[in-house]
């Protein structure tokens, strides 16, 4: 990799099996599953009526979003050993809907009386950035901002331009990660579709019927060698590449081959500097719909080419359902874990692997040495991203 | 590493002498500033493979390719998009919130859907432009398109891309326009639609004839409230411009053209001074009276910055954009003939 090095400091993350990074892990490791009835509005007409739904995060602000981006965001700094952001420091967000529910509401009732007086603030949440803007307000950062809106790859997109920021010298540190919160429009949206599942959803299995919409967030402190050095703080891993690509094959069907996806992963690789023979575990997207994890098994199985039956792969969507925008960042999370911990999460619902699928799918948490780990993700739009974590030496 | 401009595109309040908005033409006029209706943005894609498309794609995918034109064949599969948004696709969002409301989420159109993501206009631009490069999009409210350019600097100045489309696309349906009306006070700006692209390209991947070079980029904040702009503005505004200016190696008395945000009365009234203080002998950029205030029309300013450039009628121009919530953008552009 050419430029300054990315370190991982720190970690939060918040979503329907865990309210912190403890939590979360040990409930991921046990095979919990967070798919249950949904709870926050009425669906009577929904095919599916589950959802990965997290308990009500803690915390004074308006929007639901923003209270989970700032509490995960303060769980990551403090494992970082900073109360508030260095100056200078940056944050990168992927958000796909924002403050979108409490949005929601006011438009309702905007519909109903037709007045705008005293649902502004909730019109002016649904901006994907006023997740940023929360988080840049509450912990004091003075570099560079953005929230990247790429759909279901947005999380690990924002993570991997906050190490761009980092390997350009642009800035020492930044808070990247994810958040986004359950609303009707998705939840209706992919159940209009046909994408959903009407039991827990099993990524990779011969029976998967479809995905299950989630909620939560996750940041990750990224730091450059120059800022670690300054603290003297011990990394948890590095950011080793990076890399996106667009599959310009449908809006909403990613390519039956997985085209883009290897096109992401092999862009990451090159930048990392090595390839399949040196990952050792990798967290798919999967989602636990027929196109998705059919033509991810097909872009993995090309890149781990004679090591397909080495290298475990696991799909948490089973446990925490798709969290949309914060996706990337929850398994970016459970990808920094995995290398923590040396042990891999299993896929959660999975019974029979689907007979096209020859990866190596763990049902249960396996212990085993991890150096690097490579988090992929598909998103709408026929846009993909994929970071490749390492243990440091 | 030195970038240039080397090509640009868009669908604007201005786009077409036959489609020009009327209510453009009067500068006190505080009408949105609107792409007309019968603008024809189906044209040469077919109706048919445009039919599920929002306002908001039809008018990237338009502006994506008249910018695409200069780049030869053989590159044009790998580049990449960065695209910026303001408010994100609220009228795909409006329609099928109202579709719940009063039908059930049964009556939820599904092809409307896919459109409520804020990547989806460069995703549209890539199925049907055959451009496979990564896609990056920000929303960054009003610095959207100044702050896509900055990414898209940076990803083709680390080597990622040789060239990247930058810019923004916003969409002003009439809800957005009641929410707007509602939240700027009088003497602010008029609200504007379109897309504005640009296509940056790293120094050994440019044709020789390129006429503007991105000599500074970059993006700040300061902790802001998220629906305010920064009050005073001067600090981060300072910083940007320090920024751009060493970036550059240029003097503030060397910048010859300026444009700086005046969104709102306070943040005009506020700026103005600033303007005065730091570069006085400057020339002004105006543009919002014309293409109207969002993250787009920033893009547009830097495509009539760039212009004057070309006619020889500026040599060194800083263009910085704010962002409600403290975020901010600036770039610097420079004619080759001072390079």
């Amino acid at each position: 990799m050419s430029g300054e090095k990315v370190w991982v400091t720190g970690l939060g993350c918040f979503c329907s099996i865990g309210t912190n990074t403890d939590f979360f892990w040990h409930n991921l490791l046990a095979g919990d599953c967070g798919i249950k009835p949904l709870t926050r509005f009425q669906h009577e007409d929904i095919r599916s009526p589950l959802a990965g739904e997290a308990v009500d995060p803690e915390g004074e602000h308006f929007n639901r979003a923003d209270r989970m981006a700032c509490g995960t965001a303060s769980e990551a700094l403090k494992q970082a050993g900073m109360d508030v952001l260095p100056e200078g420091a940056g944050i990168a967000v992927g958000a796909s809907v924002g403050g979108l529910p409490e949005s929601e509401d006011a438009y309702r009732a905007f519909l109903k009386d037709g007045k705008l007086n005293g649902k502004l603030r909730a019109f002016l949440g649904h901006v994907p950035a006023s997740i940023a803007d929360t988080l840049g307000n509450e912990f004091g950062a003075t570099g560079p901002r953005t929230t990247v809106v790429n759909a279901c790859a947005s999380g690990t997109t924002a993570i991997g331009l906050a190490s761009e920021w980092i390997a350009s010298g642009e800035t020492d540190c930044v808070l990247a990660g994810g958040c986004d919160a359950l609303a009707r429009l998705t939840v209706g949206g992919f159940n209009i579709l046909r994408l959903v599942s009407e039991s827990p959803p099993k990524p990779f299995d011969g029976n998967r019927s479809g995905m299950v919409v989630g909620e939560g967030s996750a940041f990750l402190v990224l730091e450059s060698e120059k800022g670690l050095q300054k603290r003297n703080h011990i990394p948890l891993a590095t950011i080793d590449g990076w890399g996106f690509s667009s599959d310009g094959y449908h809006i909403t069907a990613p390519h039956p081959e997985g085209e883009g996806a290897f096109r992401a992963i092999s862009d990451a690789c090159r930048m990392a500097g090595y390839g399949a023979e040196r990952i050792d575990h990798v967290n798919a997207h999967g989602t636990g719909t027929k196109a998705n994890d059919g033509c991810e098994a097909i872009a993995l199985q090309r890149f781990l080419g004679d090591r397909v039956r080495d290298v475990p792969v696991t799909s948490i969507k089973g446990a925490v359902g798709h969290t949309l925008g914060a996706a990337g960042a929850i398994e970016a999370v459970a990808s920094v874990m995995a290398i923590i911990d040396q042990k891999v999460p299993p896929n959660t619902g999975l019974e029979s692997i689907d007979d096209a699928v020859t990866l190596l799918l763990p049902g249960s948490a396996e212990e085993r040495p991890i150096n690097s780990v490579l988090s992929l993700n598909l998103a709408f739009g026929g846009n993909n991203a994929a970071v490749i974590f390492g243990r440091p030496s | 590493m030195k970038l240039w401009i080397t090509g640009s595109g868009e669908v604007t309040p201005a786009s077409g002498e036959a489609f020009k908005s009327a209510r453009i033409a009067c500068e006190d006029n505080r009408e949105p500033r609107l792409v007309h209706p019968e603008y024809p943005l189906r044209e040469g894609f077919g109706s048919k493979k445009t039919r599920w498309l929002d306002r908001a794609s039809l008018f990237w995918i338009n502006a994506v390719r008249e910018c695409l034109k200069e780049i030869p064949d053989g590159r044009k599969s790998e580049v990449g998009q960065v695209l910026g948004s303001t408010w994100g696709p609220t009228k795909p969002s409006v329609e099928l919130e109202e579709a719940i409301y009063h039908g059930g989420f049964q009556s939820m159109p599904p092809a409307v859907f896919p459109n409520s993501v804020g990547n989806a206009p460069a995703g549209h631009a890539a199925l049907l432009l055959g451009i496979k490069g990564p896609v990056i999009a920000v929303s960054a409210k009003e610095s959207a398109g100044i702050a896509a350019i900055v990414e898209a600097c940076r990803l083709v100045s680390s080597g990622r891309l040789k060239d990247c489309i930058a810019g923004a696309a916003d969409h002003l349906d009439d809800f957005l326009i009641r929410v707007l009306s509602s939240l700027r006070g009088k003497g602010a700006a008029p609200p504007g639609e379109g897309a504005y692209a640009l296509m940056v390209t790293g120094a050994e991947d440019r044709p020789s004839d390129s006429t503007v070079q991105v000599s500074g980029w970059t993006t700040l904040s300061t902790p802001t409230p998220p629906h305010k702009f920064p009050d005073p503005p001067g600090p981060l505004m300072d910083d940007v411009l320090d920024r751009l200016l060493r970036q550059s190696g240029w003097r503030r008395e060397d910048v010859d053209l300026v444009t700086i945000p005046g969104d709102t009365n306070d943040l005009r009234s506020n700026c103005c001074p600033w303007l005065e203080s730091r570069l006085p002998k400057c020339e002004v950029l105006e543009f919002q009276h014309e293409l109207g205030a969002c993250g787009a029309s920033w893009v547009g300013a830097v495509s009539r910055a760039a212009k004057r450039i070309e006619r020889g009628e500026s040599s060194k121009v800083i263009l910085i954009s704010l962002s409600t919530g403290g975020s901010a953008a600036g770039l610097a552009l420079l004619s080759p003939d001072k390079v």
